[in-house]
């Protein structure tokens, strides 16, 4: 039963329950992407670009071939055609929905997605990116329980010609002894991907669910000291250079993308303060509200 | 018109942005970004200056008797500030060096 959501702002049509998405409460406009739980026939051209599981074509479909979970193929940036493996768990099937096939689509779209969370603080984004493991979902968390509203967690997506930053869903993926830290419940909380130690956590109030101007981008970065120090802005150049390596699917949106429309992309958001936030590596977790609270001032006396 | 990137640099030199040249204003600073190598490069807000005047062809010496005309200095001092940044920029692969007539 197909149902629809919001998403980025799009209106998203699904046959798989994506129910950790927001219920789409918009205007009656048309679908802007559909995802359709279909099989996949083979494509008889070859592929333009391949990676392990990943195969992208000369007019940009894109499909991901995960074994045990499914195929997915996305194209045109509105079309997201579903081929679940029969031993596949759903949980699995909304990892990759809303990670990489979000990221492709937003890649078709011309839009950027970045790495990184987003808060809300005033009225404005404030972006924390970072690779796997920096602590973006950890200082979105803490900042959420100083009552800044969630635009994403994990991947955000950017319009370039506000720039905007786009909402995605009222979920985090946080980790068990994050949770312990923040005093949130375990209760009824599912792992991200089987194996792995990460929960996902729904929000139950908090979302920012509309569009926001960011303000500041703080690029976390794991130090041997610490247990944090202050922001450093970054020269132009170096702003440039990291938020390029923060692109998420950067590999397969270099070849979606002109390379000449990402760079006035990342040009564009350069635009705003970026600045680099050093944090030791596994700094105690009794350090993170302080930590939250020196980013919420330092955003507030600066930027938001 | 022939290309000649090897050779020095000199006031008779005309020279042009690289078509393959991509760059975005931030602040009074630029980033250029080489779309054949992908490579990132900073210029401060006199570079900047510099940069914006090399859109179409210009010879060294024309280029820098218009910079001595904004900036108190003298040609030579000027002249060989403007040689070291262009010398970069070749290198890096944002500026198509012409043969002179």
């Amino acid at each position: 039963m197909a149902a629809d959501y919001h998403l980025c702002g799009w209106r998203v049509r699904s046959d798989i329950d994506l129910s950790e998405l927001l219920p789409w409460q918009g205007d009656d406009r048309s679908v802007d992407v559909e995802i359709r739980a279909a099989s996949i026939l083979k494509t008889t051209e070859d592929p333009v670009f391949v990676l392990p599981h990943s195969n992208l074509w000369a007019n940009n479909d894109f499909e991901l071939n995960m074994p045990g979970v499914g195929r997915f193929r996305v194209e045109a940036g509105c079309r997201v055609l579903v081929e679940p493996a029969a031993d596949r768990l759903e949980n699995e099937l909304k990892a990759f929905l809303l990670g990489s096939v979000l990221g492709v689509l937003c890649h078709q779209r011309g839009l950027l997605p970045l790495h990184a969370s987003a808060v809300r603080i005033r009225e404005s984004a404030v972006l924390i990116a970072g690779t796997t493991g920096a602590g973006k979902s950890t200082l979105a968390a803490a900042l959420g329980l100083r009552g800044h509203g969630l635009l994403t967690d994990d991947v955000a997506a950017i319009d370039p010609s506000g720039p905007l930053v786009l909402p995605a869903y009222p979920q985090r993926k946080l980790t068990p002894d994050v949770l312990d830290a923040l005093a949130l419940p375990h209760d009824g909380l599912v792992t991200h991907r089987p194996g792995q130690v990460k929960y996902r956590v729904p929000l139950s109030d908090g979302f920012a669910a509309a569009p926001l101007a960011p303000a500041a981008i703080y690029i976390l970065k794991q130090t041997p000291l610490g247990p944090f120090g202050e922001p450093v802005r970054l020269p132009p150049v170096n702003a440039m250079a990291v938020l390029n390596r923060m692109i998420y699917r950067r590999q397969v949106g270099t070849r979606i993308q002109p390379k000449a429309a990402l760079f006035q992309s990342i040009g564009r958001l350069a635009q705003i303060p970026v600045y680099q936030v050093n944090r030791r590596k596994g700094a105690p977790l009794d350090t993170l509200d302080r930590f939250a609270a020196m980013i919420e001032a330092h955003a507030l006396q600066h930027e938001c | 018109m022939k290309l000649n990137n090897s050779s020095h640099l000199a006031p008779a030199t005309i020279i042009c942005r690289s078509t393959s040249a991509l760059y975005s204003s931030i602040g009074d600073e630029t980033v250029l970004m080489s779309l054949e190598r992908g490579n990132y490069y900073g210029l401060d807000a006199i570079a900047t200056d510099i940069w914006l005047r090399l859109e179409e062809p210009v010879s060294i010496g024309d280029l820098c008797a218009r910079l001595v005309e904004e900036y108190e200095a003298d040609l030579p001092t000027i002249q060989q500030d403007v040689l070291n940044l262009l010398e970069q920029l070749r290198t890096e692969g944002f500026l198509d060096v012409q043969d002179h007539a």
